[in-house]
Formats: C-alpha cells, sequence, structure tokens
C-alpha cells in the first residue's frame, strides 16, 4: 500500500514538473552546482555560461589529469559533458588524428570526439536532453561516470597517437581488445 | 664499524635495476633501467654501512656517475651536494612541467619546448635534448604501453563501447 502511494505521489511530483518545464535550464543548472557542492571536489563555476569546469585524475597513480567541463547548454537543450584531450596538438598529426577519431565515433554508441583543426584541439563530449536530470536528478551523476569512465579509454587512445607516434589503426585494435578485457573482467565480477 | 653485508636495498638483491624498482623507489624522473645497479656496483648486497648511510632512492648513485665526482660525494663536498641539490630541483620542474603540459594538457613537443624555453628564458637548442629525453623517460618509466598488436581483427557490429 505505502509502495503505491509513493509511487502515486512520484507520478503527481513529474506532473507538477513537467507543468513548469520551461523552467528546466535554470532547474537543471542549479542541480548541476548543488552536485559539485556536494561532491566536494575543487571546480570553478562560470554563471553566465552556465558551466562548471574541474580537473580529474585519468589513471590510477593520480599522474595524468584531464580538464572537464559540464555545460548546461540553452542552444541545444542538452546537458553537455566534455573533455579536453588536446589543447594543443602538433598540426603534422592531423591526418592520422581525423582517422582516429572518425574511427572512435563510429564506434562508440553515446559520445563525440571532436577535432578543430584551426586551433589544433581535441574534446570528447557527451549529452543528453535537459528533460532527463530535469525529471530525475541523479542522471546528471549518470552522466558524469559514464562521460568520466569512457574518457579514460578515448584518452588512453589518443595518448598512443600523441606521445607514441603509433599508427591509428593498431591504437583501435587494442583499444577494443582492452576494452573486451575489462567487460569481461566486470562480467566475472558480478 | 659494523660490517654486516645486506641485500641491496635498491635491487632487492638482483644486481640490476629494473622498472618496477624504479617505480617503487619514485626515481621515474631520473633513471632508466639498466643491466648493472650503482648502489651495489651489481652484487646484489652492500655493506650495512653504506645502506645505513646513503638512501636506496638516492637518484645521484648511478652507473654513469663519473668516479671522481663519486669519491667527492662520499667526501660531503660542498660544491657536489649543492650542484645535486640543483639538479634534483631542475628535474623535478622539468619532469612535473612535461607532465602537465605535454601529457596532460596534450600540447605538442614542440609547444612544450617554446613554452619552457620561454618561462626559463633560455634557447630552445638548450633544452630539446634534455626535453627529449624526459619525454622519453617519462614514456617508458609512467606511461608505460605495451606494443601494438599486429592482428587485425576488428568487428564494428559488437563495438564493447
Amino acid at each position: 500500500m505505502l509502495k503505491i502511494f509513493q509511487g502515486v505521489k512520484e507520478d503527481l511530483k513529474r506532473h507538477q514538473q513537467l507543468r513548469s518545464v520551461h523552467n528546466r535550464v535554470p532547474e537543471v543548472w542549479l542541480s548541476l552546482k548543488r552536485y559539485y557542492e556536494k561532491s566536494g571536489c575543487n571546480y570553478g563555476t562560470y554563471e553566465r555560461m552556465k558551466f562548471i569546469e574541474t580537473t580529474y585524475s585519468i589513471n590510477e597513480k593520480h599522474q595524468i589529469y584531464k580538464k572537464f567541463q559540464y555545460h548546461v547548454d540553452e542552444k541545444t537543450d542538452l546537458l553537455k559533458s566534455l573533455v579536453w584531450i588536446s589543447e594543443g596538438f602538433d598540426s603534422d598529426k592531423v591526418k592520422n588524428i581525423l582517422i582516429l577519431s572518425s574511427h572512435l565515433n563510429t564506434l562508440m554508441h553515446a559520445g563525440l570526439v571532436r577535432v578543430d583543426t584551426k586551433n589544433c584541439t581535441i574534446s570528447m563530449e557527451m549529452g543528453i536532453s535537459l528533460l532527463v536530470p530535469y525529471l530525475y536528478e541523479d542522471e546528471i551523476h549518470t552522466l558524469c561516470v559514464k562521460h568520466f569512465n569512457l574518457s579514460k579509454d578515448i584518452v588512453w587512445a589518443f595518448n598512443r597517437l600523441l606521445i607514441f607516434d603509433e599508427d591509428p589503426v593498431f591504437i583501435i585494435v587494442d583499444l577494443m581488445k582492452k576494452v573486451d578485457k575489462q567487460q569481461n573482467k566486470t562480467q566475472k565480477q558480478n | 664499524m659494523n660490517n654486516k653485508i645486506i641485500n641491496c636495498p635498491r635491487c632487492l638483491g638482483k644486481g640490476f635495476v629494473n622498472k618496477e624498482d624504479i617505480k617503487r623507489l619514485r626515481r621515474e624522473f631520473f633513471w632508466i633501467e639498466g643491466p648493472h645497479c650503482a648502489f651495489c656496483d651489481g652484487k646484489k648486497h652492500v655493506k650495512y654501512d653504506f645502506a645505513n648511510r646513503f638512501n636506496a632512492d638516492d637518484w645521484y648513485i648511478t652507473s654513469d656517475l663519473d668516479k671522481g665526482k663519486f669519491q667527492r660525494y662520499l667526501n660531503e663536498d660542498e660544491e657536489i651536494l649543492n650542484e645535486i641539490r640543483h639538479t634534483e630541483q631542475y628535474v623535478y620542474y622539468f619532469g612535473n612541467y612535461i607532465m602537465e603540459h605535454h601529457v596532460s594538457r596534450g600540447l605538442s613537443k614542440e609547444k612544450v619546448i617554446a613554452s619552457l624555453a620561454r618561462e626559463l628564458q633560455i634557447e630552445i637548442a638548450d633544452i630539446r635534448e634534455d626535453v627529449d629525453g624526459m619525454i622519453e623517460q617519462i614514456k617508458t618509466n609512467i606511461l608505460n604501453v605495451k606494443p601494438s598488436v599486429k592482428d587485425v581483427d576488428i568487428n564494428i557490429e559488437n563495438s564493447p563501447f
């Protein structure tokens, strides 16, 4: 009985939220700030542009750090999560970078690698409709974790190209084997 | 005087230093693995007195160290000790700078060399060799990527992402 009552209460809450759906941008922005305030990590808030910037370590020994940005994008109606992979790559490598990024974009179900050939930057972003975190606040955490886990593999792949100068085809093969191995390990643990 | 002989605390009695030893002693910016341990001179054990006086992670005691300089170091020559202190600071600064800008920010080697030269107010040519050496050290000691596989068997339908 209590379960049914709670379910009805939740439905009513969602119904009320949907009636004021036009407020989703400021609401999601508030939720995002609240999420980072609770997280206890160091971050910067850009109020006018509605984004939060932070740095996370992406390897076990905390030696490699990447800049992450979380943006409430009014224009596209998305909550975006973005990681900067390269802030200034070697322009001679642009051909291989484009090959690797197109391979990755074909393989990824979510997430998009963007290469800016003019400014020599590489980023990887993921986005969800603002309606999702507006109705279910926990989805902010889900997006952040999903994007962070994916970015570890994408950074690994680009490091092999940018630092080790390896061929994109071999990087993709190694990456797929690495991800397969991780998935098998997780399945065994479960 | 204690003449007791103990297993070499640097190479753990192997007679050579490998990547695990470098990581354990946190000397990734200073050493590369080699066939000869400078701390025990490849003998696998050292005198207790020596191990008590010098730390196993003493970065200055290396295989390519000049014997004259090593003797001056043993004699605690002030000039050598100062040189060691400065070099240690320089290597740490250099290594951390490359880790931050080349590895973390993903800036190209040329951009890192240019900004480092600007920061240190020295010519690019004067630091190029040092940067190359440090990047190689970081690649082998920190990033440590296994060589590529050569069998291509991608199945896009079953993308693991």
